[in-house]
């Protein structure tokens, strides 16, 4: 495995560190697996998970870039009027350009956590050559177990409502703990609203019945979304994921997984994940068997 | 222009971006930026490629580097040690002079990145400025804010381990040894011509460290920026850092004596 440090893109210059695996042979039969960046943190990622996971795939014989959206890290800002949304997509597009023109690579995972994990979301949909996805703290919708387990233990303790409906209050109006002078913290451009959840089913769907393998990793960093193993799997019931969807919740993890041993989950889940399903996707039934 | 590139021996490759000066005619001015370490790393990544920035247009040569085991550099966090960073920094002002041409390189250092710094340039005599932004005065009392921000979110100390982690950065054994061993008001001011001390608060270590470094014939200056980074405030730990006028003082305190 060897590290390059390259830049790309047509509109500006992109910044990203491409991690190849000693097999050469390997990168244009294999998907490539491609970072995107958590929020403005640049693209080691969140406590450096992306350098853990990138070097331990290439070692594995993946292809990987880890590259920083315009604007974030090492990479400029466009000056075209884009969203946000619409910008990383653009990215993200250029950068499997890149790996496909430089590697020969033809497909793509893409793998990202929080904002990381939402942007992947849209340029799958938005590009056929995405084949898989790692979402790390992906959108994530209450169901009725979500309640029982968060209010259960709660319930006839009327101090804990008062509590949460006091915390509610604060979100919505964005006013936080001990805030300052905030004028030298930056916020990252993107809300995270979750979007829907029948939008979100629907690319779900789009992108079930394109094949696509999806690898979803949820902590216990984020209990006001997520707080069950099975919560995914119950929200997207109505979707077909043709036996191409692995569910892994961490509870015991932060949403940045700043716990070594929950790193090292995230790094041995993800190769193992790929190494499953890669070498033998283009079988007939290999969905059906796994 | 910037350019991200990896440096240094094989195997033990330092990841940089250089920027290129944006305005012609400059004087034979270089910058060597070194960061702070772990969560402080990733929340002032943007400011110091800010920093970066206006240094680059205003006429400087300025290299961003990542030390061994962390940020995009090779090697992994466990096998880090202060005495691989300290050369790590020495490396980089070699690359720094290949890549400019500049005779004598300025350092800028942040939080542990100005202890680093401090320590790296004792024996040279090509420094020009040396900028202590923030600095990790006492490792010691730097090694206890680390443990008390993990004790503050988990409700204890880290399990004692070779390895313990803190905040999602692993501590080895001989690193928190080097830590407890660091302490910038021993021997100050070696190396550089200058030596610029940037705070952005009030804590009695920067005013014993400037009160050690007046004892020496290196030249000092000294500025207050009013501007609290709150470094320990683990409530801010997934907040980017950009103290604009923190920034402008240590890119003005620079030009004041060549770019």
């Amino acid at each position: 495995m060897r590290e390059r440090a390259v830049t790309f893109g047509r509109q500006v210059e992109l910044a990203g560190v491409l991690g190849e695996p000693a097999r050469a042979a390997v990168q244009g039969d294999r998907p490539a697996v491609v970072f995107l960046n958590s929020g403005l943190l640049h693209k080691v990622g969140a406590s450096r998970l992306y350098v853990r996971v990138a070097r331990d795939l290439a070692e594995a014989g993946f292809t990987t870039l880890r590259f920083d959206l315009s604007g974030i890290g090492d990479s400029d800002p466009r000056r075209d009027a884009k969203t946000f949304e619409e910008s990383a997509v653009a990215d993200i597009r250029e950068a499997m350009d890149y790996l496909g023109s430089s590697c020969g690579t033809r497909e793509f995972v893409l793998f990202g956590l929080c904002s990381g994990s939402d942007m992947a979301f849209e340029a799958a949909k938005a590009d056929a050559r995405v084949i898989g996805l790692v979402q790390l703290d992906a959108y994530a919708y209450r169901t009725w177990r979500w309640y029982v387990n968060y209010y259960g233990p709660r319930l006839g303790r009327a101090r804990s409502w008062s509590g949460y409906m006091k915390r509610q209050a604060k979100s919505a109006f964005g006013v936080a703990d001990g805030a300052g002078d905030e004028s030298d913290v930056v916020i990252s451009p993107y809300a995270r609203d979750f979007p829907p959840r029948e939008q979100v089913g629907d690319g779900l769907r789009q992108l079930a019945a394109r094949g696509v393998w999806f690898l979803n990793v949820f902590s216990g960093g984020q209990l006001e979304h997520y707080n069950y193993a099975r919560q995914h799997e119950d929200t997207f019931a109505d979707v077909d994921f043709g036996g191409r969807l692995q569910v892994e919740y961490l509870a015991a993890a932060d949403h940045v997984f700043t716990g070594l041993q929950h790193q090292q989950l995230v790094v041995r889940t993800t190769r193992e994940w790929l190494l499953r399903w890669v070498p033998a996707r283009n079988q007939p039934n290999i969905a059906a068997a796994s | 222009m910037s350019r991200p590139f990896f440096f240094g021996e094989s195997g033990r490759q330092l990841y940089g971006v250089y920027h290129a000066p944006r305005t012609r005619g400059g004087r034979d001015a270089a910058v060597l930026i070194c960061p702070p370490f772990g969560q402080e790393y990733m929340r002032t990544h943007r400011a110091l490629r800010q920093l970066a920035l206006h240094l680059a247009k205003r006429g400087c040569h300025v290299l961003r580097f990542d030390y061994f085991g962390t940020g995009d550099s090779a090697g992994q966090g466990e096998d880090a040690t202060i005495e691989i960073w300290t050369q790590d920094v020495g490396t980089a002002i070699d690359e720094l002079k290949d890549t400019s041409g500049a005779r004598r390189v300025s350092v800028v250092g942040l939080r542990l990145g100005a202890s680093l710094a401090a320590a790296a340039l004792a024996n040279r005599d090509d420094i020009a400025d040396l900028v202590l932004w923030d600095p990790v005065v006492s490792g010691p009392s730097y090694l206890e804010e680390l443990i008390a921000m993990h004790r503050d979110r988990h409700g204890s100390d880290p399990a004692e381990a070779e390895i313990i982690g803190i905040e999602g950065y692993p501590l080895s054994t001989e690193l928190r040894r080097e830590l407890a061993a660091l302490d910038m008001r021993d021997a100050p001011g070696h190396g550089p011509s200058r030596v610029l001390l940037v705070t952005s608060e009030r804590r009695p270590e920067y005013e014993q460290l400037q009160g050690a470094l007046a004892r020496t014939d290196v030249a000092l200056k000294a500025s207050f920026v009013d501007a609290p980074a709150r470094w320990r405030d683990i409530d801010r730990l997934g907040a980017v850092l950009l103290p604009r006028d923190v920034i402008q003082t240590v890119v003005g305190m620079l030009r004041g004596e060549g770019a």
